[in-house]
């Protein structure tokens, strides 16, 4: 299942059951064996988890979320910002890619998850699904 | 009359062996990873809590500075140009969840203040920056280098 949103992609799950996402990961990209852990903010609100991850260089295109069970994986994969054959003559960082993986505690809505990519920095909406999520019971009052 | 040129270049004496020392650890403070170049490396002028990374580039053609902005509203960078010094100012503004619902917090954010020296072949007035997701380029042409040229000499 494919959920569509206006940014991103975001693959959750898959038809063919994959014994292990992150193995499966490193086959898809070998090159990502090597990359770069980028920071996160997890903030936790009644009704599910906001995920804010610094990800310069990423866009649409490179950028994978991939959701299996309550494993969580973020991959991208960056492109170099110079032309090739461009001498590097200061450095403070090196160009890498982005993995990251998370066990998620409570159940996903996956329905309603949410990614937006803005500037370099990807805002990923987890809510959490009706079990897990403390509900209000309505009482309605019959007429009489 | 020998060797009484010599003294100026040696660091023998106390005061020149802890300027040499000052000038080492200086040199090693700014320039952690330096890979060649002439020109001095970017300085920071704000040190707080977060500052983007900057790496340089050249090509046959121009300079090419890129710096990871993540979280930087492109419209706040002020880029300015002072000789030949560019320097990069802005600010990351944390996110507006409110702070107690905050489980882990790894991102950095603040105010930045750099400024690179960049040679003196590069055509300021030709930079073109652009900042695509997180990713701020500033390209400088080089300036056509002068042709060389034969001076004749008039027959008098």
């Amino acid at each position: 299942m494919n959920l569509e949103n206006p940014t991103i992609q975001v693959k959750v799950g898959s038809e063919q059951r994959q014994p292990d996402l992150s193995k499966a990961v490193e086959q898809d990209f070998p090159e990502l064996q090597g990359a770069y852990t980028p920071p996160i903010d997890i903030h936790e609100g009644a009704d599910g988890l906001t995920l804010e991850a610094d990800l310069p260089g990423a866009t649409e295109r490179n950028l994978h979320i991939h959701l299996e069970d309550n494993v969580l994986n973020l991959y991208a994969k960056i492109d170099s910002p110079a032309p090739e054959g461009a001498r590097l003559v200061y450095e403070e960082y090196r160009l890498g890619d982005y993995h990251r993986s998370f066990i998620l505690s409570d159940e996903v809505d996956r329905e309603r998850i949410n990614a937006e990519l803005k500037n370099g920095v990807l805002r990923l909406f987890l809510p959490k699904a009706d079990r897990a999520r403390t509900r209000r019971i309505e009482i309605k009052e019959r007429d009489q | 009359m020998t060797r009484s040129t010599h003294w100026r270049h040696e660091p023998s004496g106390p005061f020149q062996v802890f300027q040499h020392e000052l000038n080492r650890f200086l040199e090693e403070y700014l320039q952690p990873r330096r890979r060649g170049g002439a020109e001095p490396p970017p300085t920071d002028l704000d040190p707080s809590e977060w500052n983007p990374a900057v790496d340089v580039y050249e090509t046959p053609d121009e300079m090419l500075v890129v710096a990871e902005i993540p979280g930087v509203d492109p419209a706040s960078i002020d880029l300015a140009v002072t000789g030949n010094v560019l320097s990069l100012r802005g600010v990351k503004a944390s996110g507006d969840l409110p702070e107690p619902q905050l489980q882990v917090r790894e991102r950095r954010f603040g105010t930045f203040y750099r400024q690179l020296m960049l040679p003196h072949e590069v055509d300021f007035e030709k930079a073109q920056a652009e900042a695509i997701q997180g990713v701020l380029r500033i390209r400088l042409p080089k300036r056509i280098a002068a042709k060389p040229r034969t001076i004749p000499i008039r027959p008098t």
